[in-house]
């Protein structure tokens, strides 16, 4: 199963602080809600777990995670996992640029779910992530604000 | 909006069907459906009633499109009701069986057969969904033939006391009100509707039956009756009418079943068109099988079969709802309504069914939601008249009333 999501959102700090932030992996790894286990393997790549947001999927999810620089400011995240019977991958997008004292970030995630979470339903899956994101947006926002 | 449903949609506005304003009601409604689509997932795991979904369906108004507007409605056609209720039901029966209760059946009773100050006091609210319904028929002894009913009313100065109980009651424990069907303690062949209030001595729960095969997310209770006072000004319809209360608000709730129901098809050919997609088995996806692809048009034709007779028992819904004395339009709407909901509850069931084998020891499971499916439309057999009930009323429509088996 594929879901695709994008937006557009604004962070109130100028594009070097959160350009700083967007790429300090550490930072970014906690923003994900429910994570856990963060082990750097090198300036780009880095494992964790992540209990899914599912009642009925109990355990942990083991997470390969890298980041990308792909031109001036355009950053892609992928997240791979595999466990509890599924097969989760993400691609996570990134393009910043200013917006007066401001930053904008517009992002395109694609998520792609193989196996048991994979059979749940479209609704329910695009749902989850949906809240998901929201979450990782708003700890990013309160991470960037108060940094 | 949703594929599927979409489809649906463009394909009534070709026929003039649908307007743009209605266009509007139903993507509010697809709004609505998604969003109640992870509630309801996750409280359908803990076989526990989900009240978020009363709550989305109040911030998108979706209790107020069949009461009219000078009750706080929108007035809405037969059959954009019945579409809204199809999309609700993509992800189950749970939801779409509170709905049912509160905007197919109790509301369009209150309003043909309320008084004015009963439609004041009643319709706004339930129209904002504050106030919920329950519809008190059934009884532990008394299913397709409510005539048996046990529960009972004597007159006491200006009130009426019930006692009794009724069984399998949906929305029965969450209920503000029920509109409530007894016999005469001194003429047994008097049944008259009431309108109750759950929170008034003599109304008690007994119990929440959460053992069913499906159906999780929807309240189902077993509700007493001891020396409930009720003034006479909630007596529903007059003295004596409730089986004719009881039968028109069937009527209109036979379509929101069988409304469900396709949706219920819908539910599943998505999962299933997904699934054969996505699934590899023997070097190649499974909707590449052959027999996978007969079932999948097997629950295409299922959904084409099941929602051309619902669409037409709305419309004809509508027309005996502008001129309740014309018999022909009941007769009309009568079959052609028990024709729809017979159809449409097997094929739900069938399709449920063939989305499961397609997802194999998966979808034998509630994680996966043809696994849900399966287990809710089983009852669509059921409520509302069972399959053999509806059977009977269409034979007996078409041979005429002297061979009417359960005369």
């Amino acid at each position: 199963m594929r879901v695709d999501f994008g937006g557009d959102e604004e962070f109130n700090a100028p594009i070097d602080k959160v350009r700083s932030f967007v790429m300090d992996i550490k930072e970014v790894a906690s923003c994900i809600p429910d994570s856990s286990n963060f082990s750097r393997t090198d300036a780009n790549h880095f494992t964790m777990s992540i209990e899914p947001g599912l009642g009925v999927v109990k355990g942990s999810l083991p997470l390969h995670c890298s980041l990308e620089s792909k031109g001036k400011d355009n950053y892609t995240y992928t997240i791979e996992g595999k466990g509890l019977g599924s097969e989760v991958s993400v691609t996570l997008s990134l393009n910043l640029y200013e917006k007066g004292n401001s930053t904008g970030i517009k992002w395109e995630s694609s998520i792609n779910i193989k196996g048991i979470m994979g059979g749940i339903g479209e609704a329910v899956i695009r749902k989850i992530t949906q809240e998901y994101v929201e979450k990782i947006i708003a700890n990013a926002r309160q991470k960037i604000n108060e940094g | 909006m949703d594929d599927l449903f979409s489809m649906d949609v463009d394909g009534l506005a070709r026929l003039g069907l649908v307007s743009k304003d209605e266009e509007k009601i139903l993507s509010k409604a697809d709004v609505a459906a998604e969003e109640t689509s992870l509630s309801e997932y996750e409280h359908y795991l803990k076989h526990e009633f989900n009240s978020d979904a009363i709550a989305t369906a109040r911030k998108h108004g979706l209790f107020a499109i069949n009461v009219k507007k000078e009750y706080g409605g929108n007035e809405v056609r037969p059959l954009i009701h019945s579409l809204v209720q199809q999309r609700l039901a993509q992800s189950g029966l749970g939801f779409p069986t509170l709905y049912d209760v509160q905007t197919f059946i109790s509301q369009p009773s209150i309003s043909r057969w309320g008084t004015e100050e009963q439609k004041k006091r009643y319709l706004p609210k339930s129209a904002t969904g504050e106030f919920i319904f329950s519809f008190g028929l059934t009884e532990p002894e008394a299913g397709s033939d409510p005539r048996i009913m046990k529960t009972t009313y004597r007159k006491e100065g200006d009130s009426y006391i019930i006692n009794g109980e009724k069984y399998l009651i949906s929305n029965g424990s969450i209920c503000n009100y029920m509109i409530l069907f007894a016999k005469s303690s001194e003429n047994q062949n008097e049944i008259t509707a009431f309108i109750i209030d759950a929170k008034e001595n003599g109304y008690s729960v007994e119990a929440q039956l959460r053992e069913k095969i499906g159906l999780f997310t929807a309240d189902t209770a077993m509700i007493s009756l001891e020396e409930m006072v009720v003034h006479e000004s909630e007596t529903l319809g007059g003295i004596g009418n409730g089986l004719r209360i009881a039968y028109s608000a069937l009527m209109s709730g036979r379509i929101g079943i069988g409304s469900a129901c396709i949706g219920v098809i819908e539910g599943s050919l998505k999962a299933s068109i997904e699934r054969s997609k996505s699934r590899i088995q023997h070097g190649k996806e499974i909707g590449k099988h052959q027999l996978i692809q007969q079932h999948i048009s097997a629950i295409k034709q299922n959904l084409e079969m099941a929602k051309w007779p619902i669409y037409n028992a709305a419309i004809s819904m509508e027309e005996y709802n502008k001129d309740y004395n014309n018999k022909k339009l009941l007769l009309d709407a009568d079959l052609k309504s028990a024709t729809a909901k017979r159809i449409a509850s097997r094929l739900a069931f069938e399709s449920a069914d063939r989305a499961v084998q397609i997802h194999g020891g998966f979808g034998y499971s509630l994680i996966s939601p043809v696994g849900q499916l399966f287990c809710d439309s089983r009852v669509a057999r059921i409520y509302e008249g069972t399959d053999e009930i509806q059977d009977l009323k269409i034979a007996a429509d078409l041979l005429g009333k002297e061979f009417e088996a359960f005369s």
